[in-house]
């Protein structure tokens, strides 16, 4: 459900309030969002919200990834295990891996700074978007959030951040991923031995390839709320500002100068 | 005459607040939303000083680096994987703050202050109404967390 009629087809709209999610353009570092694609191929296209890229990377990235024992052979690496990593890595995949990551921090890099130059000119045309959305399964509209607080929810688990935000189709999917990552390595096994202070056992139930996946996925989830709260609270604040001032700022009222009553 | 100002913070209890105003038979009601002072985005460099957020920015990017390297260590080093994960993403998104603070401070100087975002007025309202409406009005605006309110005559 669209509230919002014009008769003129507008150019561009920086905002869409619809039942699954808010998406919103706002001006971003390009520099940022290539370090996220960097970190996991498919988190700079998420900040964008460019939803269908960035899981197409991420599932690819993860099955490749897998296939040809990455994470592992990162570990090896940075432990200086440098034949170990050698044994690792499968090579007949390995080509296949290069390419796809550096486009996906190319294409983030770019489209950032495509979305920036058309986020300028739709804020200038200052199209009217909707900012209240029902249907029959979900309804979404422009409130104010914190942002601490949905920093705070992300980093009890990724995802809760997100759907306090109301972009569900993200929640959903960060969620799925979380879960696998968490029950393949062992990481919440990991950390009750850890409370138990059997730190040996600990390290030997985590399983490092599927481990490494997670401080990415976990900080990301934390920025990626937190951005979107705060921008999502210029839009409110931006779109209550407009309705004042077309609905409460009548011509020839003015202020009249009178003193305080007590 | 009477005039009853306040002060609000952008909440949409705003609009349900001039909503119940004209339930209520008070229909001048004129609104002058505040623009806060963010500086003008800037093309490239989109610093929002008010939301502290660039300063997160590069924090966070170090925290997962750092954080994947701890853990990775951790695999061989005595505390193990996850404590040296912790260690790696606090210290990360600390030393990501820090730096990018001073960076901040180097190209802006010293003495700037930017006003930080508390509770403050956003949108300043100005309802016109009969003597006998001041009492109605003030209570229902303070009923709907006015941050401050007076009446001039």
């Amino acid at each position: 459900m669209n509230n919002f009629r014009n008769p003129f087809r507008n150019r561009r709209y920086k905002a869409l309030v619809s039942p699954i999610g808010t998406t919103q353009l706002h001006l971003r570092k390009p520099l940022v969002i290539a370090a996220w694609s960097v970190a996991f191929p498919g988190f700079g296209h998420l900040l964008l919200n460019k939803y269908l890229r960035g899981y197409a990377l991420i599932i690819w990235e993860m099955f490749i990834n897998q296939t040809i024992h990455l994470n592992l052979a990162m570990v090896c690496s940075f432990n200086g295990q440098f034949q170990a990593a050698r044994n690792l890595i499968d090579p007949k995949y390995m080509a296949m891996y290069i390419p796809v990551y550096f486009f996906a921090i190319w294409d983030s890099y770019r489209t950032t700074v495509d979305l920036n130059r058309i986020y300028l000119l739709a804020q200038r045309e200052n199209a009217p978007y909707s900012t209240f959305s029902m249907g029959g399964l979900e309804i979404n509209y422009l409130d104010r959030r914190k942002p601490w607080l949905a920093a705070i929810w992300s980093m009890g688990i990724p995802s809760v951040g997100q759907l306090y935000l109301h972009r569900i189709v993200f929640a959903a999917f960060v969620l799925i991923y979380t879960i696998i990552i968490v029950d393949q390595s062992n990481l919440l096994l990991a950390i009750h031995y850890l409370i138990l202070g059997d730190i040996s056992s600990s390290s030997a139930v985590l399983d490092p390839q599927w481990l490494l996946y997670f401080p990415s996925l976990y900080f990301f989830s934390i920025y990626d709320s937190t951005v979107n709260a705060i921008e999502n609270n210029k839009l409110f604040e931006d779109d209550l500002r407009q309705y004042l001032q077309q609905y409460y700022q009548p011509a020839g009222k003015f202020v009249i100068p009178g003193s305080k009553v007590k | 005459m009477m005039q009853v100002f306040a002060t609000f913070a952008y909440t949409s209890l705003l609009e349900v607040v001039i909503s119940e105003l004209k339930i209520q038979g008070v229909h001048e009601i004129y609104a002058v939303p505040l623009e806060i002072q963010h500086p003008e985005p800037k093309f490239i460099d989109s610093m929002y000083y008010t939301d502290g957020l660039s300063f997160t920015d590069t924090g966070f990017i170090f925290a997962f680096l750092f954080a994947t390297i701890g853990a990775s260590k951790g695999f061989v080093w005595e505390w193990g994987p996850i404590i040296w994960g912790l260690i790696g993403g606090g210290s990360g998104f600390v030393l990501g703050v820090f730096a990018s603070w001073c960076l901040y401070r180097f190209r802006h100087g010293k003495g700037k202050r930017h006003i930080r975002r508390g509770i403050k007025g956003e949108v300043i309202l100005i309802v016109t109404c009969s003597a006998e409406q001041v009492g109605l009005v003030k209570k229902l605006l303070w009923e709907h967390s006015a941050i401050g309110v007076a009446v001039t005559r």
